[in-house]
């Protein structure tokens, strides 16, 4: 990785001027620099609609509109505008990828750099200054942080094979601490910051149904594995996505139904027990109680012979009858005496 | 034995006289006949006119859907009526303040009647009281259920995750069977008082239970005390109803309960009975208001003057013989005798004579509302002192253990099990080793700052803390329907919860049909006293109690959402 941060240096020193064709065991791509500062890098075209493909809402135009031959200025012109409502989106998708794959390719093997001078051909203020230069430095500098960050991020994430399942919480919508990358398109004029993260975010968390490895989320994703890992990390960091394996930690050990027996048999001992402590406590009053029938009952069999012209039968009868007295009968022993007498007494003695 | 034989038969000479008083009818019958007769007849009988002042008379017009004019009786028929011109078709604004002030005025002048009723109202909203302490601790239990659920674990070696769950249903179930749900309310405030950062709160509420526990006993006395002081209170103002509870007659001395006869127009009986009591000046002038029934003003005057001789001067004595000299025409000693009581003594006196038959005051019944504390502990201390004497040695270790169980519960909890309860994690909610640990390892490193967390641990630490909002968020979303304190709980006001939830459930309570109320108060053992007079169904205060919990739950979700 040092030759080629030396080799960037040594041209952006010498104000070198031409494109650098990469070729390694992960692909092609082109790098367009101009006196020793950085204008744009891309796929081959191909590649590059592949890409766009994922990005959700954007048209592309047909392989065979846009051939081998075409340049990637060119190329760009065309989906802008096949896409006049979704200009400033894509401009933003490309902007990101036009570092990104700068970027990736410091940690590309086999690589192989043919640099080839010739005289700029792209109109710098065109395009939303999407090929406005930038100083290499700044960019060798973020090569640096992502040199240093990407065994963390792998570290963190453990295993490709991990599956992410989104939560309820939502995602901040504006992340705590600016990507360098924000940083650096902040310095260019006209240049609005990148905004699409909460896109990006939610196709990721869209992606995260329990069944997607983070694997399967960078191949579905546009940003890049780097991106992408670093995203996941921060809608972790803020809970809307959780690793399954985390939140099945918590999960108890195995029941069986022996356990369950055991369980219930302690529970019907210990019921027993204290059933047998509170009905002891409840059967020992400790001062004799007046057992007295309550003058409310009196008040209702008065009430009852005024309403029926006679006192109830039973007080089941009082019970059901219009008077608006309700009581445990249970506990008087009631006998009418006649007519116009009746004898009530308190059944139990405490 | 010898002594005992001798207590024996100093007992059975305090019997005698008793024995023919117990079960006897004193007039009870004739005040029943002569309420039905008022109530079934077209005329206005001069006899019945009093019993237009009783609260049966109140009740019956309610029932019979009559208008009312002005409520009479005891406080409690008084509220029936008040609410039964609250919520009546028309709103009659006189009565209804007139009701106001009658209701005002009893509960001064018959304060143990007011009292009486005080207790029976809140022995009648004890349900929902005790449901609001019983969801005050379930939401505790629900926000602590890791540490919970970790040391009943450890404690009762449980090995499902159904364990607890089984514990917790079997001593409720115990307690709901045996009808001892303060003990309930007691253990489970004693438990949350173990899983809360508010130990003062629950700690409070359980010494609150445990003073009811202990005492329970005494307030039982308390309550048939002031059932004996109501009768007496009657005696004294004179009756608002027609029934009172008679058992507690028979605790009365024989000259308080011939008196008793006397207001209910049983003369025989009442002379009988005060034949039995000792001499003194008020037998003497309780017999001479009896005798007015039958016998010339003149020879009543001599025997007055004869009691006065032996006995000395006595105010009831001086005012009955001031309205036998009117009655006899001598009025300047009947002036005499005005001038001397004042007239303030004089109207109050006149105002009670025109209740009795005769015009002729009973003898005055000393009023013992401030002695009725004091009678209750001393009645208790004798009673507890007799019973314990009679003890064989077993009953007496059940019957101490009972009395000094809940003490003994509550140091256990409070010295014992307090230092041994696992704690809660604030911001991740996991379970810690002590109480008073309020941060779990990752979140103290994360304080204390010595040592940086890595990568991993800082993930995960957030992922707890937002899982634990998150846990607490969706507590409040689904219990804030049954638990309305439930969104104060999460934010640790656990006063404010309590009250919200008492407010609910009361007004749900208060608005449940009465025979469901009284079917839920007869399971939960909650019979001892008599049961209220029926307040009636009311929909309307259902209504209005369903509509706070839908707003509170509303609220409460939406701050939640909101947070």
């Amino acid at each position: 990785m040092n030759k080629i941060f030396n080799y960037f240096e040594e041209l952006s020193n010498q104000k070198w001027t031409g494109l650098i064709e990469v070729k390694a065991s992960e692909g092609i791509a082109f790098i367009h620099l101009k006196s020793g500062r950085f204008l744009f890098a891309h796929r081959p075209i191909d590649r590059s609609l592949e890409r766009l493909e994922k990005i959700e809402g954007i048209e592309l135009p047909p392989f065979a509109a846009v051939s081998a031959k075409t340049s990637w200025p060119e190329f760009v012109d065309v989906c802008l505008k096949i896409n006049p409502a979704q200009t400033k989106r894509l401009i933003r998708y490309l902007d990101v990828d036009r570092f990104e794959i700068f970027f990736r390719i410091f940690f590309w093997s086999n690589l192989e750099l043919t640099p080839k001078a010739q005289d700029s051909v792209i109109d710098e203020t065109n395009q939303n200054n999407l090929f406005a230069p930038i100083k290499m430095e700044k960019l060798l500098n973020e090569v640096k942080a992502r040199e240093l960050e990407w065994p963390k991020i792998q570290d963190r994430l453990g295993s490709s094979r991990r599956i992410f399942v989104s939560t309820s919480k939502s995602p901040h919508k504006s992340t705590p601490l600016p990507d360098v990358i924000d940083q650096v398109l902040d310095e260019i004029p006209g240049q609005e910051a990148i905004t699409i993260e909460e896109e990006m975010n939610q196709k990721i968390i869209d992606l995260c149904n329990g069944k997607n490895t983070v694997e399967d989320l960078i191949r579905n994703s546009y940003q890049g594995e780097f991106l992408v890992l670093r995203q996941i990390l921060n809608l972790w960091d803020q809970g809307s996505i959780a690793p399954i394996d985390t939140r099945t930690k918590s999960l108890e050990s195995p029941v069986t139904a022996f356990g369950v027996i055991q369980d219930l048999t302690k529970a019907v001992a210990l019921g027993a027990l204290v059933l047998i402590c509170l009905s002891l406590i409840r059967r020992t009053p400790l001062i004799p109680i007046v057992n007295s029938v309550p003058q409310e009952l009196h008040q209702a069999l008065e009430l009852h012979r005024v309403e029926h012209g006679r006192y109830p039968q039973d007080l089941q009868q009082l019970q059901q009858s219009k008077s608006f007295f309700v009581l445990e009968g249970q506990r008087y022993l009631y006998q009418p005496k006649g007519p116009n007498r009746y004898e009530l007494k308190s059944r139990e003695i405490r | 034995m010898r002594g005992f034989l001798k207590t024996l038969g100093l007992m059975g000479l305090f019997l005698v006289p008793c024995a023919p008083i117990l079960g006897e009818d004193l007039g009870q019958w004739l005040l029943r006949d002569l309420f039905y007769t008022g109530v079934t007849s077209t005329t206005d009988l001069p006899a019945v006119k009093p019993l237009q002042e009783t609260s049966e008379w109140t009740q019956i017009q309610i029932l019979q859907g009559k208008k009312l004019t002005a409520p009479m009786g005891d406080v409690t028929a008084q509220l029936i009526a008040i609410r039964h011109l609250l919520t009546g078709q028309t709103f009659d604004l006189p009565t209804f303040a007139s009701a106001l002030a009658s209701l005002w005025t009893e509960v001064f002048y018959r304060p143990i009647d007011a009292i009486k009723t005080f207790v029976r109202i809140v022995y009648l909203f004890s349900p929902p009281i005790l449901f609001a302490i019983l969801s005050l601790c379930i939401f505790q239990y629900l926000i602590w259920q890791p540490a919970l659920f970790y040391d009943f674990r450890k404690v009762f070696k449980i090995k499902s995750p159904w364990g607890v769950y089984f514990i917790a249903l079997a001593i409720g179930s115990a307690a709901v069977l045996s009808q001892q749900i303060l003990w309930l309310i007691f253990l489970m405030l004693l438990t949350a008082m173990l899983y809360t950062r508010r130990r003062r709160f629950y700690r409070n509420l359980a010494i609150a239970f445990l003073f009811l526990l202990v005492t329970s006993n005494m307030w039982r006395a308390f309550h048939d005390r002031l059932e004996l002081e109501s009768i007496r209170e009657a005696m004294s103002v004179g009756k608002n109803r027609i029934e009172y509870p008679l058992a507690f007659l028979d605790s009365l001395p024989p000259e308080e309960l011939s008196q008793w006869a006397f207001w209910n127009k049983n003369f025989l009986t009442a002379q009988r009975l005060n034949e039995k009591s000792s001499e003194s000046i008020d037998k003497v002038v309780l017999s001479i208001a009896i005798d007015a029934n039958y016998q010339s003003p003149r020879v009543l005057i001599d025997r007055l003057e004869q009691a006065e001789k032996q006995f000395g001067r006595n105010e009831v004595l001086r005012f009955n013989l001031s309205q036998l000299y009117l009655k006899s025409q001598s009025l300047d000693l009947y002036d005499e005798i005005k001038s001397e009581l004042g007239l303030a003594e004089y109207d109050k006196f006149l105002q009670r004579s025109r209740m009795t038959p005769a015009g002729l005051l009973p003898p005055k019944i000393h009023g013992q509302f401030w002695m009725t504390a004091l009678k209750t502990f001393q009645d208790y201390g004798r009673a507890l002192n007799q019973k314990w004497r009679d003890l064989s040695f077993l009953s007496f270790i059940i019957q101490l253990t009972s009395l000094i169980m809940p003490i003994l519960v509550f140091l256990f909890f409070s010295f014992f099990l307090t230092r041994r309860t696992s704690g809660l994690c604030k911001e991740t909610g996991h379970q810690t080793d002590e109480h008073d640990d309020d941060l779990g390892p990752l979140s103290l490193k994360l304080a204390n700052g010595i040592e940086p967390l890595t990568l991993p641990e800082r993930n995960q630490l957030k992922t707890a803390q937002l899982f634990f909002k998150e846990h607490l968020e969706n507590l409040v979303r689904t219990w804030i329907w049954l638990i309305p304190g439930a969104s104060q709980l999460k934010r640790g006001l656990c006063l404010s919860g309590l009250m919200l939830n008492l407010m609910i459930y009361i007004g749900v309570w208060a608005g449940l049909p009465t025979e469901f109320r009284s079917q839920i108060l007869g399971r939960l053992g909650f019979d001892d006293f008599p049961q209220f007079i029926d307040w009636g169904w009311s929909p309307a205060i259902l209504l209005i109690t369903l509509g706070l919990i839908f707003l509170n739950s509303f609220w409460g979700i939406k701050k939640v959402g909101s947070s």
